[in-house]
């Protein structure tokens, strides 16, 4: 009861952080100053969000697509172990990147559905871990998640391809 | 004239027909025939008990009047040494000899790890006498006929029944049919378990124990002491006969009928019914966790006995008494989708095989669909329903069971205590046939035998005290003069360790002769052998546990394992995984093989361990996700908002 209250508190904290955070802290208003050091960051946290959603892949989809699905053994550890860092990493990306002033129009799509991707795929990892869905709602999140992280595979590879094919002005 | 005798003809041979059509009637109703019927012995002949020297009842003689006992015969429970299939490993015969220590699996089936009798020097006699007080009869216990004609007029009722004449022991005791009373009889007073076995095992009554069992009458010989007495002195009924005056001819073995079970037409009343109540299997398939007696009442029965159902209900046969054995594989093995319906994934899931509705549905007897709830359904894939719902709670060690099979267990005698051999352990989680892990019981293997190769070979345990002679000083009395050691009180001294010397004495005199291959002595998980004089022990197939799979008994969903979450099995103290399971029976405890339940797989420790411990952080996992997750959704929806308002405003402005 209470872990499940303080993370029902966590959520509205997140929820209104975002809210109040975002409201009040548009492109526009944000110094140039700040412009080179968030850049270097949101940078460093894009490479390693590569590399996650790299070995997120390579662990799931591949267990799929080479027949060995589900997942187990050393191959299950590295895909649980690297998936929090995921959600993190998604986090700041969505922090660091909705403001657009990082992408072009094409990019820019590409991250929003990123996002949408990566909601789902986290979603339906995490909430058959709680006691409320059976069997056969425990199927059908693994499809689910199956699914959009194969969209969230080829959104990210695309968005990456887009961003090392980009125009120089765009840095 | 030659009318009335066509007449007369007609109508006989009506009755004869109608005779004839009499066998293997059936009501075909779900309501109980009424058996007040006739007693008939081997030849069929009615039984009138009021006569000086009435006939034997035989159960074949009348049961077979209206039931096929020729395909009855055959069923599972009598079929093990006919070489049919076997299926997957079941409980063994565990064969005891204290002065050598010797705990053998056997079997006829043919199960990898146990021996057949044969390979011990075991005859199908010896494995009667020594098993029978749990054989239902029939299978070697029932030898085939002679061609040698039964007397029409016995000086015994033993030569009533006709068997081999130079079979040892048969021609006295006469053969253990198959006994249809076992599990048909109606109620607990019907039927004295007890007295069968004391009747088969102690005075070697084979053919008079259907009848005393049911309490017909009662069984006197001259002298006392039973078939066995006669045995023992050699007494057949060829030597009576062919001195009509001799001390042959003086022993006998009569039946006495009570009268006042019988009426006037020599009918009599026998409680019969078509579906076995559940005592009638627990006389064989009891088990109890091996405690003392006053901890009995701290272990519940089986959910599905708690809620109303029977054994039968489930493990139900036909004609054929092919019984289900209610494993998931067997319907495929048997290509029969009714038998994977009476699986727990079968009866409580359904199936996917092609069959009639009522078979391929699942829910049957109203079993509740598992809702599962939170268990990735990777488990319903690697696990057997019985990993988590059956057996004992799993703790840090498996406990020790006996069983009816093994410890006799239903046959009442002075003592049984917790550390009688053999000790089985339960639950030992292994994987299956099917890749499964399921729960098992399992026995270590302890025996002397001849190494050849890879392969060990058992010796008998008569010849190994013989040759060991004082290093094994004998402990019991075993059969014909005793009785067998898993009915018997054991004596504590059978279940000490074998000391170094003692197994280097008896290994060399082994040795000496000529020895079928290099003397071993299998025990406590490894094979001891000589080297340059001294015991080397190592590690060795032959001496790997015995393990069969167990069904029961079945705990409810609140009580199956991850009722309290994941913890139960991924932990570091997960018995699942790391429970010790060490080699149990007359072995030092520094000399055996103790293993962690992830070896007894032959898996690794170290990622059980790494994902043991990962669990500790699994709560963290689910904070951090749904933290993430709401902020993400948040950024969605702010900048969703943002879009939105953008598209009015441009619109309200164009407009």
């Amino acid at each position: 009861m209470i872990p499940t209250t303080l993370l029902i508190i966590g959520c509205a904290l997140a929820l209104g952080s975002v809210a109040v955070g975002g409201g009040s802290d548009s492109a526009a208003e944000r110094p140039a100053c700040c412009g080179r050091g968030l850049a270097f960051w949101f940078g460093l946290f894009y490479l390693a969000l590569l590399a996650a959603v790299g070995v997120l892949g390579l662990t799931g989809l591949g267990t799929m697509l080479t027949g060995n699905s589900p997942m187990s053994g050393w191959t299950l550890m590295l895909h649980c172990s690297v998936a929090p860092g995921f959600a993190i990493l998604v986090t700041l990306f969505a922090l660091g990147g909705a403001s657009g002033r990082s992408f072009s129009g094409f990019q820019y799509a590409l991250f929003w559905l990123i996002l949408l991707a990566a909601l789902v795929v986290i979603l339906s990892a995490v909430i058959p871990m709680t006691p409320t869905f059976g069997t056969p709602g425990q199927h059908w999140f693994y499809n689910v998640h199956r699914y959009a992280s194969l969209a969230l595979f080829i959104l990210v590879a695309l968005h990456a391809l887009g961003y090392l094919f980009r125009p120089k002005d765009k840095a | 004239m030659a009318l009335l005798g066509a007449a007369a003809l007609a109508f006989l041979g009506s009755g004869t027909a109608r005779a004839q059509s009499n066998q293997f009637l059936k009501a075909d109703s779900r309501a109980p025939y009424v058996h007040r019927i006739n007693l008939y012995d081997a030849q069929q002949n009615p039984i009138d008990p009021k006569v000086e020297k009435p006939a034997l009842y035989s159960v074949k003689g009348t049961c077979s009047k209206c039931h096929e006992y020729d395909v009855v015969s055959h069923g599972w429970h009598f079929n093990y040494a006919e070489g049919k299939p076997a299926g997957r490993p079941g409980e063994p015969w565990i064969y005891l000899d204290p002065t050598t220590r010797t705990i053998l699996p056997l079997s006829y089936r043919g199960w990898k790890g146990t021996y057949k009798p044969s390979a011990v020097g075991m005859s199908d006699w010896d494995f009667v006498t020594n098993f029978a007080t749990h054989l239902p009869g029939g299978g070697v216990a029932e030898p085939a006929l002679s061609s040698a004609p039964a007397t029409t007029q016995p000086t015994t009722q033993a030569a009533a029944a006709p068997v081999d004449p130079k079979a040892p022991g048969w021609n006295v005791a006469g053969k253990l049919e198959v006994d249809c009373m076992i599990c048909h009889a109606g109620d607990n007073a019907t039927y004295n378990f007890h007295e069968r076995g004391d009747q088969i095992v102690r005075f070697y009554n084979f053919q008079w124990s259907p009848a005393i069992a049911l309490g017909l009458g009662s069984v006197k010989t001259f002298p006392p002491g039973g078939a066995k007495m006669l045995k023992m002195r050699n007494w057949t009924p060829e030597k009576a006969a062919a001195e009509p005056t001799g001390p042959m001819s003086r022993m006998r073995i009569e039946f006495h009928y009570e009268k006042e079970r019988f009426d006037e037409e020599s009918h009599t009343l026998l409680n019969v019914v078509r579906t076995p109540d559940n005592d009638r299997c627990y006389y064989c398939h009891s088990a109890r966790p091996a405690v003392n007696r006053d901890q009995f009442w701290h272990s519940d029965q089986d959910i599905h006995t708690r809620a109303g159902l029977q054994c039968s209900n489930c493990h139900r046969n036909g004609l054929d008494h092919q019984t289900v054995r209610g494993y998931d594989t067997e319907g495929k093995e048997r290509n029969d989708p009714f038998v994977t319906s009476l699986s727990c994934r079968g009866c409580h899931y359904g199936t996917e095989a092609e069959g009639p509705a009522a078979a391929t549905l699942g829910g049957r007897w109203g079993a509740p669909r598992p809702a599962h709830v939170g268990l990735p359904t990777v488990h319903l894939e690697k696990l057997a329903c019985t990993a988590c719902h059956s057996g004992p709670w799993p703790g840090a060690e498996p406990e020790t069971v006996q069983t009816g099979f093994s410890h006799a267990l239903g046959y009442s005698r002075a003592k049984r205590e917790p550390t009688d051999m053999p000790r089985i352990a339960q639950p030992v989680f292994l994987r299956g046939e099917d890749g499964k892990i399921a729960p098992h019981r399992m026995v270590w293997p302890n025996f002397w035998g001849y190494l050849n190769g890879s392969a060990v070979t058992p010796i008998d345990p008569t010849a190994v005290a013989k040759a060991a002679s004082e290093a094994l000083p004998r402990i019991g009395t075993p059969p014909p003069l005793g009785t067998p050691a898993r009915i018997s009180a054991q004596d504590p001294k059978g279940l000490e360790p074998l000391t170094a010397d003692q197994i280097t004495k008896t290994l060399a005199a082994l040795a000496a002769g000529k020895p079928a291959g290099e003397p071993v002595y299998i025990s406590g998980g490894k094979l001891h052998r000589l080297a340059d004089g001294k015991v080397v022990s190592i590690e060795h197939a032959a001496a790997e546990p015995y393990a069969w799979p167990i069904g029961h008994d079945v705990r409810p969903a609140t009580q199956s394992l991850g009722i309290r979450g994941c913890s139960d099995c991924h932990s570091t103290e997960g018995a699942i995984y790391f429970g010790k399971v060490a080699a149990l029976g007359p072995v030092s405890p520094e000399a055996r093989v103790v293993k962690a339940m992830h070896d007894m797989r032959n898996e690794g420790g170290t990622l059980p361990t790494l994902f043991a411990q990962s669990f500790l952080f699994r709560p963290m996992l689910k904070y951090i996700s749904f933290i993430c997750s709401a902020i993400v959704l948040g950024v969605l929806t702010l900048y969703g908002l943002r879009g939105l308002s953008f598209i009015v405003d441009r619109n309200r402005n164009g407009k």
